[in-house]
């Protein structure tokens, strides 16, 4: 293209940037800097200025966050417990799929579905759920009692793991079994063949070849437990963690701190994304990329066998789903001040008094930001996969980041980049609307962008060929190829959006309470009764798009991860 | 290179008496008998789907056989688990483990055998050598190409010594150059260490290529076992003659060694069967046919009365296409179904253009006859 008079109509169509797909290129690299990186950089700048006197601190907040024992002493808690937490669901979660992956367990269908409610339950309802069973006044606790036996407690360091734990494990059992789907049979009958016997193959030929679903599963407890504050709040009792510091700083009564939240946010930040950074280099060197032509086989286990795995399967997943079970069943008792009764009544759906209002909040607000999801996701992941350049790589960067920024960080980057002037969204449906688009965007867009690599570019330059516009043929053969990956999209992402809580309770306001906040709100004020019977109603809001997803378009649990 | 040749003596053999394998309701394989001798390179073929895979995994010990007896070695097989057989299996694809590199996916089953160390280290060289694949110990499965991943399954088979090599379409995933190289690499390497192999294909070419002796297996059983020559020149069915290789299969009435088809042309017979009289089935290989031009003047009357003697067919080219060696006519002879005819090249019979009427002559000993067999069955 030496010369303008080479240049032909097709080609300098070409370089013209400014076509439907350059706008949305554009539009979508602007969305990520206003809803990304201006909060964060909003973030950095509030954690280096004081409230008082607006004068510049600089470093002060961070200096003495890591000189006060008070501040530090919830960085060391976070870490450990997650930690800890990271190893002991890996290990529990781990076996459990490959029990019920590989092996004759009865009733697979029940163990998978309570493993998808436990998943689409909110984060903190465990944390209530176990102080009804076993906190002071609970009912296993009162059952022991009688017995004349005292249980260790449950509040504090405990209690936290123990709900971190459980809500993690539907994490690493749905990823250790997709993970598992993609090892081919022949590789255990090779290793078979060779002399080893079924278990020793387990251990040296299949797990590490699941090693990156593994490691995968572990980085989302890992960040999942560093980021939920409602648990330790609840049960945590005097056991600070940061994010529960990171909250209290910034709703404090008093006025608040947001430079102090800001820096606390920012370390939060600083940690969640050097854990993804981390995992994603270790897992490039291990994975593998098999192809998979026979899946591994289902094999039947000798009946003592059998029995024993049968047990631990439905010990665990039994000891996961009770929170749910706990909550739905004392949403239909009688309450006497915090003491449940044994007396059925629906007193408490009729009394909610701020129920309807909140159930309408979620549902619209989902609604409203999961079509948003979707429309930009679609296009978005269109432009990602097909019209690979350098802004279209800039893209896809920036959507891997809102994966490591905790729902607290978000909402507070949020809060103090629009809350305040020239914005003045605080409270806001369009604020809450915002941080939900920005933190589900990357699931639609990556959604779209696999099935777009996987459907393969053919079909579409059939269309082309034929003489339909790439624009037409985007939206005549693309999108309806691409709809039932919408579709189940779209009902994941609403699901996962009306149970978000850790944004939501920093940007709420009275006229923009949502479900989970109203649940958060009534267990703070002791009334288990009331968060019962909104914690039911949640858990049912998230959990129809979740049985729409399975029943009606026979998704497998592949999708929620 | 023949000092590595040390087990050919002691070769296990193979046998399988009654086998049937049943999936619920589903007959994979049906009654199953077969006596591999220590050292044979026997081959499993037939179509997907025809039980012979099945039986491959039968004798590894990952299928359990419903019915019948496996021996390896004249010892009974059947409540052996896989990992204790002692057979080396190469899978269709590859099955190499990707976490390991050279070195160790031929390591893999050493241990369970109590060679470590020093011993380990040199049964896995060797066993490279053997493969020539020295000097990639270190490489990782993705850094190597189909043809090298292929080579390590097999030398990781081989490195545990086992009684019996199983090979289940090692080559199926290879392009077609590389195929015949590494059956011929295949082939040498087998002779060489003696080990009894039974191998599992559906290209026939390959079959007739690499194997001591052929079963053919169609719909889960086995219609015949022979060498390769036998099946091939000598199909005990028409359902193997149709599997391997190319053929005019045709419908006739046999009587005093002579069939007559249904266009009244008459073919002498003298292959086994030609004393039987009634409704059979024959076929004929397109390479045995011998293909002349009838001349417009010459009269089909007095090719008519000679075809009594030679057995010769009447026909016009239908169509024709070049092979390069040679040159394939389709001729239409007024018979149900075009017949296939292949020619050198260079002859004049390979430059007979389409519409034009040929005669086939085909030697009675090149008419193969199938008395059992009532219906053509689509292989």
């Amino acid at each position: 293209m030496t010369s303008a008079r080479g240049v032909t109509p097709a080609a300098r169509r070409a370089r013209w940037r400014f076509d439907f797909w350059g706008v949305v290129t554009v539009a979508a690299l602007l969305a990520f800097l206003v809803l990304l990186v201006y909060p964060l950089a909003w973030l950095l700048i509030a954690s280096m200025t004081g409230a008082e006197g607006g004068g510049a601190v600089v470093l002060r907040t961070y200096t003495e966050f890591f000189t006060r024992r008070y501040y530090y002493e919830t960085l060391i808690h976070s870490i450990a417990v997650s930690a800890l937490v990271t190893v002991i669901a890996t290990l529990v979660g781990a076996p459990l799929a490959y029990l019920v992956a590989r092996f004759d367990i009865p009733g697979k269908l029940l163990i998978r579905a309570l493993v998808v409610l436990t998943f689409v339950s909110p984060p903190f309802i465990g944390a209530y759920a176990w102080i009804l069973l076993l906190g002071r006044n609970g009912v296993i606790t009162g059952w022991f009692a009688d017995l004349g036996l005292r249980l260790p407690s449950i509040y504090g360091v405990t209690g936290v793991v123990l709900v971190f734990t459980l809500q993690a494990l539907p994490f690493v059992f749905l990823l250790v079994s997709a993970g598992l789907r993609t090892v081919d049979q022949s590789i255990e009958d090779a290793a078979i063949n060779l002399g080893k016997r079924p278990a020793a193959v387990a251990l040296t030929v299949i797990a590490p070849l699941i090693v990156p679903s593994l490691a995968t599963g572990a980085l989302l407890v890992f960040v999942t437990s560093l980021s939920d504050f409602g648990t330790p709040m609840i049960i945590g009792e005097n056991f600070r963690v940061l994010a529960s510091q990171i909250y209290t700083e910034f709703v404090n009564e008093h006025g608040g701190n947001p430079a102090v939240a800001s820096a606390l946010s920012l370390i939060l930040l600083v940690i969640t994304v050097g854990a993804l950074l981390w995992q994603r280099a270790w897992v490039r060197k291990r994975a593998y990329g098999q192809e998979t032509v026979r899946p591994l086989a289902m094999r039947s286990l000798r009946p003592r066998a059998r029995l024993a795995a049968t047990l631990y399967v439905y010990a665990v997943v039994l000891a996961a789903s009770l929170p749910i079970v706990t909550i739905v069943v004392s949403s239909f008792l009688r309450a006497r001040g915090p003491l449940i009764t044994g007396e059925f009544t629906l007193d408490g759906y009729a009394n909610a008094l701020r129920l309807p209002h909140a159930l309408v909040n979620t549902v619209v607000l989902s609604t409203v930001s999961t079509i948003l999801c979707v429309v930009a996701g679609a296009l978005v992941g269109y432009v990602v996969v097909r019209q690979r350049g350098r802004l279209a790589g800039a893209i896809d960067a920036f959507s891997m980041v809102p994966y490591a920024v905790a729902g607290v960080v978000m909402g507070i980057a949020i809060a103090v980049a629009f809350g305040g002037a020239p914005f003045y969204l605080g409270g806001t449906a369009a604020i809450l609307v915002m941080v939900y688009f920005i933190r589900r965007l990357p699931y639609s867009i990556r959604s779209v962008s696999g099935m777009l690599s996987q459907i393969g570019t053919q079909v579409e330059e059939a269309s082309i060929n034929l003489g339909v516009p790439p624009g037409r043929t985007f939206w005549r053969v693309t999108v309806p190829m691409l709809t039932p990956a919408l579709l189940s999209g779209a009902l994941l992402t609403f699901a996962t959006i009306a149970r978000e809580f850790n944004s939501t309770v920093i940007l709420y306001s009275g006229a923009t309470r949502t479900l989970p906040v109203e649940v958060f709100a009534q267990v703070l004020q002791g009334n288990f009764a009331n968060a019962s019977v909104v914690g039911t109603v949640l858990i049912g809001v998230s959990l129809v798009p979740i049985v729409v997803l399975f029943r009606f378009m026979a998704r497998d649990d592949d999708v929620l991860v | 290179m023949a000092s590595v040749a040390t087990a050919s003596t002691t070769a296990a053999g193979v046998e399988l008496v009654g086998v049937g394998i049943r999936f619920d309701d589903v007959v994979a394989v049906r009654n199953a008998t077969l006596d591999i001798a220590g050292g044979e390179f026997f081959t499993l073929l037939g179509p997907s789907g025809c039980g012979k895979t099945t039986l491959l995994r039968a004798i590894a010990g990952f299928n359990r056989q419903t019915e019948g007896t496996i021996r390896i070695g004249g010892s009974v097989v059947d409540d052996i688990p896989a990992w204790q057989r002692d057979t080396g299996m190469v899978f269709q694809n590859y099955a190499i483990f990707p976490h390991l590199d050279v070195w160790h996916n031929v390591a893999y089953g050493l241990a369970n055998r109590r060679v470590t160390g020093a011993a380990a280290a040199q049964r896995v060289a060797e066993t490279l050598a053997m493969v020539d694949l020295t000097g990639l110990e270190k490489r990782m499965p993705k850094q190597l190409s189909g043809g090298q991943q292929q080579r390590v399954v097999i030398a990781r088979a081989l490195a545990v010594r086992p009684r019996v090599l199983l090979m289940d379409e090692p080559l199926a995933n290879l392009d077609a150059k590389l195929r015949v190289r590494l059956r011929n690499d295949l082939r040498r390497l087998q002779r060489r260490l003696g080990i009894t192999t039974v191998y599992v294909t559906h290209d026939q070419e390959e079959a007739l290529s690499l194997s001591d002796r052929i079963a053919v297996m169609s719909g889960g059983a086995i219609l015949q076992v022979g060498t390769p020559e036998a099946v091939y020149t000598q199909p005990s069915a028409l359902r193997v003659a149709e599997f391997i290789g190319e053929g005019n299969f045709l419908r006739g009435r046999l009587a005093d060694g002579v069939v007559t088809l249904a266009n009244g042309a008459r073919l002498a017979t003298r292959t086994p069967g030609a004393a039987a009289s009634g409704e059979v089935w024959i076929g004929f290989r397109p390479q045995d046919v011998e293909l002349a031009a009838v001349h417009a003047n010459g009269n089909t009357a007095t090719a008519a009365s000679s075809a009594d003697s030679r057995g010769v067919l009447i026909g016009v080219v239908r169509g024709r296409t070049y092979l390069g060696s040679q040159v394939r006519y389709e001729i239409d002879c007024g018979l149900d179904r075009t017949l296939a005819a292949q020619v050198a090249a260079t002859g004049a019979a390979g430059r007979l253009p389409e519409g034009i009427d040929v005669q086939l002559t085909v030697a009675p000993d090149e008419v193969m006859l199938f008395p059992g067999d009532d219906t053509s069955v689509e292989l």
